[in-house]
């Protein structure tokens, strides 16, 4: 299951994202070492949730995006994410019509063989197909204890708010992403949820070996799981290091003044 | 529980297969009507229901089944089995190509685009020589003792039975594969489907080309069934009424759209004095259900937004 040759390194050199006439993000550079989990913080619209877009393939940047080497310029959203990119949303995008198991199990779209005629034939390849992605989605969802298992034929709007985003955050595991981009993960959890999730990360990245980008404003989140830091402001990196460095740097403070 | 739906689906199948022995020829026709309805509704519950397309011009895949039928007959001796492949084909690939050429076209500008698409092809078989213009084509009627020859009014039963259950069948088969969950991960949302890497344009073309082979059968049969094919057949009416038995039986829904066909069809044609309005009769239907229960009668899928 492991990747030998530990991939999902991106790179990402002096992107820019235009809205309009406004600038959100103005030559941004960062790099996500294999199987790391490296954080981005910076105080409300710095452009954050910009990045992931111009990532994902959402919104159209210049600059250049490299996965493994792999240039994706101008590839679609669904090409990224068979290339191996998966994320989460900052505001929980959920299929609001499906189960939650339904939900999970669609995150392993990249990964699933058998074809259309396959699938609709019902051939024993792909019954065992479906029957092994899963078993791994209970294993997903068993991290989080009893949250999501009893529940897992219960449509997923009828949950709690903290646990939409953990079948959103296994969904995107279910992928076996190269590189996995969390918006914002522990928004809306309460200080004993989001303590749990931090360990649960974890746990789920030692299940589904990837790189992570981090996307959170909470400080202390960062400091648990981050060992390499981005901080954006106004479309711009103003300085990346370490955490703990980082957060002691005067410009640091003074972009979170009154945020923090 | 399980075991009286088993022993109703059995009586029913029954009764269903012996109906062109114990039924009044009226009874059978009205019956026919219905079936060459359900592979259309569920075609169109496939495109709406399913994969959240509003797409209002299925009158027009339907004829196109009809009218492949109509010239291939008049031109060269063919038997129902080509015919019905040639107008699935046929049908298939101009619902393929009205998806593709739509991509771009979201929601309510899709439905106005669609409703478009009966016009044209009402223009086409009405200024075309092919098409015998506007008073169609004639005399179409299955060769003398060929395979599936549909030459009694049981037959045309049978036939259509044969027609709407493989629909049914193809449809169920691809609502419970992955492929059903895919197609209504493009309609909950197409930017968080796009990100699992599901592609919204082949999946709709897809869909359109599924719904249009299924129009296409029905336009195959209709053809044989009436012995013509003319423009009054397929006009925007006929999409309308098509689009009210999906909304009616259910959005999403196999069953639904079985039964919205049973509805729209089968008792407008029973209240004969009332015949002439089952549009509008759909239309108060509609306005009921959307107050009483929104997803339809056997409808699945409630937008929750
Ligand atoms: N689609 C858009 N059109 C125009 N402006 C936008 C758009 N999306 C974001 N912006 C603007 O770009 C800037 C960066 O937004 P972005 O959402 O990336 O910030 P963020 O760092 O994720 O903020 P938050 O912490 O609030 O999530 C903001 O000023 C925002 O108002
Ligand atoms: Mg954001």
């Amino acid at each position: 299951m492991a990747t030998e040759t530990l991939g999902g390194r991106l790179v990402v050199q002096n992107i820019c994202v235009n809205y309009g006439a406004f600038r959100a993000l103005d030559g941004v550079s960062i790099e996500v070492a294999p199987g790391s989990i490296t954080g981005v913080i910076g105080p409300n619209g710095s452009g954050k949730t910009t990045l992931i877009n111009a990532i994902t393939g959402i919104q159209a940047a210049s600059g250049t995006i490299r996965l493994d080497g792999q240039v994706l310029g101008r590839r679609s959203v669904p090409r990224r994410a068979e290339l191996g990119l998966a994320r989460t949303f900052q505001a929980i995008r959920l299929f609001q019509s499906m189960s939650i198991l339904d939900n999970i199990m669609l995150g392993a779209h990249r990964l699933m063989r058998a074809g259309l005629f396959e699938s609709v034939l019902r051939t024993p390849r792909s019954r065992r197909e479906i029957a092994r992605r899963r078993a791994r989605a209970e294993v997903l969802m068993s991290v989080f204890g009893p949250r999501l298992l009893p529940r897992m034929h219960q449509l997923a709007v009828n949950l709690s708010y903290a646990n939409r985003r953990r079948v959103e955050i296994c969904r995107a595991f279910m992928a076996e992403p190269l590189l996995l981009l969390l918006d914002e993960p522990m928004a809306g959890m309460n200080p004993f949820e989001t303590q749990e999730l931090s360990e649960q990360l974890p746990e789920l990245q030692k299940l589904v070996p990837t790189s992570i980008l981090l996307v959170e404003h909470k400080m202390d989140v960062i400091n648990a799981l981050c060992s390499h830091v981005y901080v954006l402001d106004h479309g711009v990196c103003i300085i990346e290091g370490d955490p703990r460095t980082v957060q002691s740097d005067p410009a640091v403070v003074e972009a979170y003044l009154g945020v923090e | 529980m399980i075991i009286a739906g088993w022993v109703v689906m059995i009586v029913g199948a029954v009764v269903v297969l012996l109906l062109p022995q114990v039924s009044s020829p009226y009874v059978l026709f009205v019956a026919t009507e219905v079936l060459l309805y359900v592979p259309l509704a569920i075609g169109q519950n496939l495109i709406t229901g399913n994969t959240g397309v509003l797409s209002m011009g299925h009158a027009a895949l339907y004829g196109v089944g009809a009218y492949t039928t109509g010239v291939l007959v008049s031109h060269i001796a063919i038997g129902v089995p080509l015919t019905l492949l040639a107008s699935a084909g046929a049908a298939a690939l101009v619902g393929l190509g009205v998806s593709l050429t739509t991509q771009r076209i979201r929601g309510d500008y899709l439905f106005i685009v669609t409703i478009g698409l009966n016009f044209i092809f009402l223009d086409v078989v009405n200024n075309s020589t092919w098409s015998g213009a506007a008073t169609g084509l004639f005399a179409i009627a299955p060769p003398a003792g060929g395979l599936l020859a549909v030459t009694t009014p049981a037959r045309f039963f049978y036939l259509s039975l044969g027609v709407a259950a493989l629909c049914v069948l193809i449809s169920l088969a691809i609502l419970r594969s992955r492929f059903g969950r895919a197609m209504e991960a493009v309609r909950d949302d197409p930017l968080v489907a796009a990100t699992m890497g599901l592609k919204e344009v082949p999946i709709k073309a897809g869909i359109f080309g599924v719904a249009g082979a299924m129009a296409g059968l029905s336009g195959c049969v209709l053809a044989y069934f009436l012995g013509s094919v003319g423009p009054q057949d397929f006009n925007s009416n006929i999409s309308l009424l098509i689009f009210e038995m999906v909304i009616i039986g259910g959005l999403g829904s196999v069953s639904g759209s079985v039964l919205g066909a049973i509805v729209l069809i089968a008792v407008p044609e029973f209240l004969r004095s009332v015949q002439e309005y089952s549009l509008g009769i759909g239309g108060v239907l509609i306005v009921v259900m959307m107050v009483l229960r929104p997803e339809g009668v056997l409808g699945s899928w409630r937008t929750a937004r």
